[in-house]
């Protein structure tokens, strides 16, 4: 048996804690970085990103272009997602939903984190009867089925938000205002955003009440903190982390709900394009046609795996104690 | 290396305590958690608090601080810092105060640190507060009190997270943070209690040596009767909320006249006595404040008790500056058998 020799520790080996000036932000990178799943969830997500914003540039067709010599076709080199029932190029189709699907995903979970922080912070800060009407109301919308509920206030804001378009087109003249599709957005985020935020309202009011009990806030009233700046400067960032973390595997849901709606027709409608709406109509051919239902589903599946993904490993680089290992 | 009377202590008064009473109302009642409690802490004088766990210690250092949970209350008495009555500020007023000067320890530094904040930015916080520092001077200041606290390779710690420190380490950043902003109280609630022996050790002499270069006051509150004998100018003996016995650390610890206080020293290690006898303990538990016996509060457990006992004893001058509340004390004082 060989005796192996004890290296001393040199400096170059503590490096990684010299480098300065360390961030919880850079940390959580660096961190990220080391998960393989999180950087394929990332790499799709880019992508995604991506083709969201130039989908209209890289359709190799008009997504609303119809072809009358080449129905019902198989993917193929022209067609690379085949095509459907009235000749539209599905791979250009889908381009443009997932562009639909990322602005829903996006600007619902970013009204879902402002109000859901806002509201839960709220219920626990100022606790008595304020927490419990919050609470009454995150369990009233937690305890009905997510469909059920989304489609009644689907139906329920319409109306509201109808007339409120039509007085933003009375008051500006844009032709914007009067665009079904417009409306059709205003009442999927309105719809997604209701059903979601309540579950992180709840983390959020959770996460800070137990913060609030642990002795370092105690700690820091010690030192002259007011509520104000244990608030912002301890409160919020501790309840940043597994916000964000809710938030990113947040949008896959967002995405899946939306699709949900368009496949029952109460989301985004024709003309405007989205993935539940393709599988919706892919259905109604899918012994014929399966590509017509299968592409879609897999890019849906595939994206929102991705925002998953990418969840998941900002819930092991965002917590410093979870990052010893 | 003995402490026991430190001759650095001066005649300014930075702590004045007059007949403090704090309640506590419960589903239960009433909680008579502190009970006309007097005491005054000098500049570069450490006073011990003793007692046993739910004596209400740790109550008087929440009550200076003002830091009371909202069932908790200052129902009488003066708490003079500086010569000015802070019982009645509020709590804009104590955010001035708290951190600036008057400080505290705690006893578990992990815990009182934010997770996710590191060290630098923790430390800085106080003068962030009290100073209007800004960012880089902060920074550098944070650097000169690890230096001041012994903390080594103070600049890569600014940078590390608290879990990335050893207790005893982050001991000293908790104890750093304390002194950021010179105050001239310093409490210290079971400062060691949660560290190993010889980090203890460490720790009690960084709080001897920052006492001597601040010239800061410390209440050291802690149920190790040891730690008392060898740092603390004075020590306040309490029990169920009130002051029991006080005086100079030598005069109260060989010349005891309160069974509560022989108890204690019972209880406690003595390496030079007789190692086959068994330790000590006092027997039973304190009374629960809500529910405290008439007259003398100890006399359930006490081995000395009389009918007298029924009567509550006042605290009378034993010897100069001692105190002690017992009825027997003149037969305590024969029967006393440790030197």
């Amino acid at each position: 048996m060989t005796q192996q020799t004890i290296t001393p520790i040199t400096t170059e080996e503590f490096d990684f804690m010299s480098e300065t000036p360390r961030s919880l932000w850079g940390d959580a990178a660096r961190e990220f970085r080391r998960s393989r799943t999180g950087m394929l969830g990332l790499f799709i997500v880019i992508l995604v990103l991506f083709i969201a914003i130039t989908a209209q540039w890289i359709a190799p067709y008009d997504y609303a272009a119809q072809d009358w010599l080449a129905l019902r076709q198989p993917p193929s080199v022209e067609h690379p997602m085949g095509t459907d029932a009235v000749g539209r190029d599905l791979f250009s189709r889908v381009l443009v939903s997932i562009q639909t699907a990322i602005l829903v995903g996006i600007i619902v979970s970013v009204i879902v984190g402002i109000v859901g922080t806002l509201v839960g912070a709220t219920a626990a800060l100022v606790g008595g009867i304020v927490d419990t009407v919050i609470i009454w109301v995150m369990d009233a919308i937690l305890n009905f089925p997510t469909l059920w509920l989304a489609a009644f206030v689907s139906v329920v804001a319409r109306p509201p938000i109808s007339q409120l378009t039509r007085s933003l087109y009375e008051s500006t003249g844009w032709e914007i205002w009067q665009n079904t599709i417009v409306l059709d957005y205003g009442v999927v985020f309105t719809v997604l955003a209701f059903v979601s935020w309540a579950p992180l309202g709840r983390l959020v009011r959770g996460q800070v009440l137990s913060l609030r009990e642990k002795e370092f806030i105690e700690a820091q009233m010690a030192i002259g903190a007011s509520r104000w700046w244990i608030t912002t400067r301890h409160l919020i960032p501790n309840v940043m982390g597994p916000m964000i973390v809710q938030l990113s595997i947040g949008i896959g849901g967002v995405m899946l709900a939306e699709s949900a709606l368009s496949f029952l027709g109460i989301g985004i409608q024709p003309p405007g394009a989205s993935l539940g709406n393709l599988i919706a109509i892919g259905m109604e051919s899918w012994r014929s046609d399966p590509h017509l239902v299968a592409m879609p589903g897999m890019v849906l599946a595939f994206i929102i795996l991705s925002f998953v993904f990418v969840g998941d490993a900002l819930n092991d680089a965002l917590n410093p104690r979870i990052r010893e290992r | 290396m003995t402490h026991s009377i430190h001759a650095s202590a001066s005649d300014e008064t930075v702590l004045a305590i007059q007949g403090l009473k704090t309640q506590f109302s419960t589903q239960d009642g009433t909680v008579y958690a502190v009970d006309d409690l007097s005491f005054n802490v000098k500049a570069g004088e450490i006073v011990g608090l003793v007692g046993e766990s739910g004596c209400g210690k740790s109550t008087v250092a929440m009550s200076i601080m003002r830091l009371l949970p909202s069932q908790g209350q200052i129902v009488s008495g003066k708490i003079m810092v500086n010569g000015r009555d802070i019982a009645p500020a509020s709590e804009k007023q104590m955010q001035g105060i708290r951190g600036n000067e008057i400080a505290m320890i705690f006893q578990d530094a992990l815990s009182t640190l934010n997770p996710t904040m590191k060290i630098g930015k923790q430390l800085t916080q106080p003068l962030h507060i009290h100073k209007k520092m800004r960012q880089n001077e902060a920074r550098e200041y944070a650097r000169d009190l690890l230096d001041r606290v012994g903390i080594p390779d103070a600049k890569t710690r600014l940078d590390m997270y608290p879990h990335e420190l050893s207790g005893g380490m982050r001991q000293r950043v908790m104890i750093a943070m304390a002194l950021s902003c010179d105050p001239q109280l310093l409490i210290a609630d079971e400062p060691t209690t949660a560290l190993d022996v010889t980090i203890q050790r460490q720790i009690m002499n960084l709080i001897l040596r920052l006492r001597d270069e601040t010239g800061a006051g410390i209440i050291l509150i802690t149920h190790d009767v040891g730690v008392v004998a060898e740092v603390c100018d004075r020590v306040v003996v309490m029990y169920a909320g009130k002051e029991v016995e006080g005086g100079p650390t030598k005069e109260l610890f060989l010349n005891s006249h309160h069974p509560y206080t022989l108890g204690l020293l019972d209880s406690s290690l003595d390496l030079t006595g007789d190692r086959n006898a068994p330790l000590r303990a006092i027997p039973g538990l304190p009374p629960s404040l809500n529910h405290l016996p008439q007259g003398c509060r100890f006399a359930p457990r006490c081995s000395y008790r009389t009918d007298k006992c029924n009567e509550m004893p006042l605290l009378e001058v034993v010897a100069g500056d001692h105190v002690t509340a017992c009825w027997h004390k003149d037969a305590l004082k024969k029967t006393q058998t440790k030197p």
